[in-house]
């Protein structure tokens, strides 16, 4: 939105050096340099940053597409680099505050190599707080990854002022000698492989948020803070099958998500009963750590269960669940409606209820071929507490529309039931289809007055 | 129900609701507490009145205000109050440098973030787009309001704001937007510019 002052003053120029430095320091470096040719007043505010933000993307092409593809790389990067070099010699403030540094095309090895480690070296300093580098191929070329040099991993794991660190991509950290970041709050690290995990948690005394993507893990023990308030493990699917010790025990931890493909060896968890919200994904032989994990989060107010996880408890049919007394908002990847009513049974107060059956997990086939039949007891919390039900990858099978239709009964507070029928967009006949589907539910006798029913369908095919 | 078992009811309560909203961050100052249903049922039944303050703008112009309010957002007025360099009885906050109309706005903006505290970010963010919606003067007073007074997330607002205004704009559509009418290089200088630096113009 444009906001152009009619025949005013300029009061943008008008600021104090210090406002205008923040406005600054919000832009991307490149933009932030550029002011300098707005006027005398701006020509030399930039230099006085201490926060930076490199970016070296697709979007930031000027140059002809015609080139070949791997000249015109190199070139990107080295018009880039000596960008980066021009803007840190002219730098005021020796003391960086925030840096954050993002290429995602690749030179020649060495030059990038050292481009990388001198960049870091000079954002390393008494006053940094925010450190973000990240390193991306465009297409895969010869591998290239990123091992820090010693002085560099040497500054950033011992920055004692560092507050937020983010290390993403062709990064490869394999030894720290030592780790002391007592100010580091917030870790984020998707990077190729980083071998010292451990050493790394221990030396983070204060650190609440942890985000860790990871494919393959050396580690066998991995130890998470104690202090954590929040925490996201995501485990690649197509990572080597290693088993791995894990160790929860975070009484601060209020968000869990974690996916785990590659097997435990062993999980402890203690002292999860603040968690709030988890997103649980674990393709695991042993139940035990299941039900370990499961009865640890039984005060948890937000839960979503997806495929892999929903797949080993349907593996073993008797199964119990723990109590979810303060449970109020549910999520299932699965359509299994055995295990759904015996889920519910154990949250008597569950508000919000959504299964998303986009076709992964097939209902285990009982002994003869009848459908499943409702339960006798009625779930305390569809007689009253049930507000919101979605059901996303609806077809319109027998056992559904039986689910659906005791739901539909029991459910006496229920207000809103909403059905996504996106699983029909590529099928023909698909609006015959949702016709017959609309009629069918609404023909079905509601226990609730103030129930509404709502067909959806999906929002990015146009129905036809 | 009598009167007197309400009453006994309700001080039974009034630790729970005290931890409740402390979980929303809210702290409750002395008895007073921050209107919200239902606690202001509560309060009403209680008899007690939410502790105001008094701004005064540039202007003169005297601004009634919920101290809670402004605590929670502007960090030198809560460091004012905090510090006890503020009489409740008597003394009003002079703020010269804001005047009425951008207080009032400063003050909305906080009353709204504190009431809608637990809306969902969608409509917050659809407010604060509506709020921001105004003439580019009005947003710098707001903008030197909001650092004078300390107010982050207002601060943050603006700031992201204006660097929507530069990102991604040429120089020359950049110095209409702001009416930078005359840069003060000479002819040469500007020329200079252009020749070194095209797609920036």
């Amino acid at each position: 939105m444009e906001r152009i002052q009619k025949g005013k003053m300029d009061r943008i120029s008008a600021l104090p050096d210090s406002l205008i430095g923040h406005i600054l320091s919000f832009l991307p470096t490149k933009t932030a340099v550029s002011t300098s040719l707005l006027s005398r007043r701006w020509r030399y505010l930039w230099q006085h940053l201490q926060d930076f933000n490199f970016q070296l993307d697709q979007e930031d092409e000027d140059e002809d597409v015609d080139e070949d593809e791997d000249e015109q790389y190199d070139l990107s990067f080295m018009h880039f680099s000596a960008f980066v070099n021009g803007v840190l010699a002219q730098r005021r403030n020796r003391d960086i505050r925030k840096f954050r540094l993002s290429s995602s095309y690749t030179g020649e090895a060495t030059f990038h190599e050292r481009s990388f480690n001198y960049w870091s070296l000079a954002a390393i300093g008494p006053q940094l707080q925010d450190l973000n580098l990240s390193l991306y191929e465009p297409y895969s070329k010869d591998h290239f990854l990123w091992f820090p040099s010693s002085s560099v991993l040497r500054g950033i794991f011992s920055c004692t002022s560092l507050i937020s660190l983010t290390l993403d991509g062709l990064i490869c950290v394999n030894k720290i000698s030592s780790v002391h970041l007592p100010a580091l709050r917030t870790m984020r690290l998707s990077i190729y492989r980083v071998v010292p995990l451990d050493k790394i948690f221990s030396g983070c005394p204060i650190l609440e948020d942890l985000y860790l993507q990871y494919k393959e893990i050396n580690a066998p023990k991995i130890i998470f803070p104690n202090s954590l308030k929040r925490l996201e493990v995501h485990n690649c699917k197509s990572s080597t099958s290693r088993e791995v010790e894990v160790e929860i025990d975070a009484p601060a931890l209020e968000y869990l998500t974690f996916f785990l493909y590659i097997g435990l060896s062993q999980l402890t968890v203690n002292n999860l009963h603040n968690v709030k919200v988890a997103d649980l994904d674990l393709r695991e032989d042993d139940l035990d750590y299941i039900h370990m994990l499961l009865n640890a989060l039984n005060r948890i107010k937000k839960l979503h269960l997806r495929s892999s996880i929903i797949e080993c408890i349907l593996g073993a049919p008797a199964f119990d669940f723990p109590e979810f007394s303060c449970l109020l908002h549910l999520e299932l990847e699965c359509f299994n409606p055995t295990l759904i009513i015996n889920l519910l049974y154990k949250c008597p107060m569950l508000q919000v209820f959504k299964i998303c059956n986009d076709g992964q997990i097939w209902i285990e086939p009982t002994g003869n071929s009848s459908s499943w039949t409702p339960p006798t007891c009625v779930p305390d919390c569809l007689a009253s507490q049930l507000t919101k039900i979605e059901f996303k990858g609806y077809k319109g099978s027998k056992d559904e529309l039986g689910f659906i239709a005791y739901i539909l009964k029991s459910g006496i507070v229920l207000q809103t039931v909403t059905v996504n029928l996106d699983s029909l967009k590529n099928e023909k006949d698909k609006s015959k289809k949702k016709y017959n589907i609309t009629k069918e539910l609404c023909a079905i006798p509601r226990g609730s007055n103030m129930c509404r029913i709502e067909i959806k369908d999906s929002d990015i095919f146009p129905s036809g | 129900m009598e009167l007197l078992c309400i009453r006994q009811w309700i001080s039974g309560l009034l630790p729970t609701v005290k931890k409740w909203l402390s979980a929303w961050c809210i702290k409750p100052v002395g008895g007073a507490l921050v209107r919200q249903e239902p606690e202001y049922i509560l309060l009403a039944l209680m008899g007690s009145p939410l502790k105001k303050i008094m701004l005064c703008s540039s202007e003169k112009e005297i601004f009634s205000v919920e101290e809670q309010v402004m605590v929670q957002h502007s960090v030198i007025i809560n460091n004012m109050i905090e510090d006890g360099s503020y009489n409740h009885e008597e003394s009003k906050i002079p703020l010269d440098c804001v005047d009425s109309k951008t207080l009032k706005k400063v003050i909305d903006y906080c009353t709204h973030h504190t009431h809608h505290h637990n809306d969902n970010q969608e409509d917050l963010e659809a407010w604060d787009a509506q709020f921001l919606n105004v003439d580019s003067n009005g947003l710098y007073d707001l903008l030197m309001a909001a650092n004078y007074l300390e107010i982050r997330n207002l601060l943050d607002l603006i700031y992201g704001t204006i660097k929507n205004m530069i990102k991604g704009k040429k120089i020359d559509e950049i110095r209409r937007i702001f009416n930078i009418k005359d840069h003060g290089f000479t002819p040469e200088e500007e020329e200079q510019n252009r020749k070194e630096y095209p797609h920036f113009y």
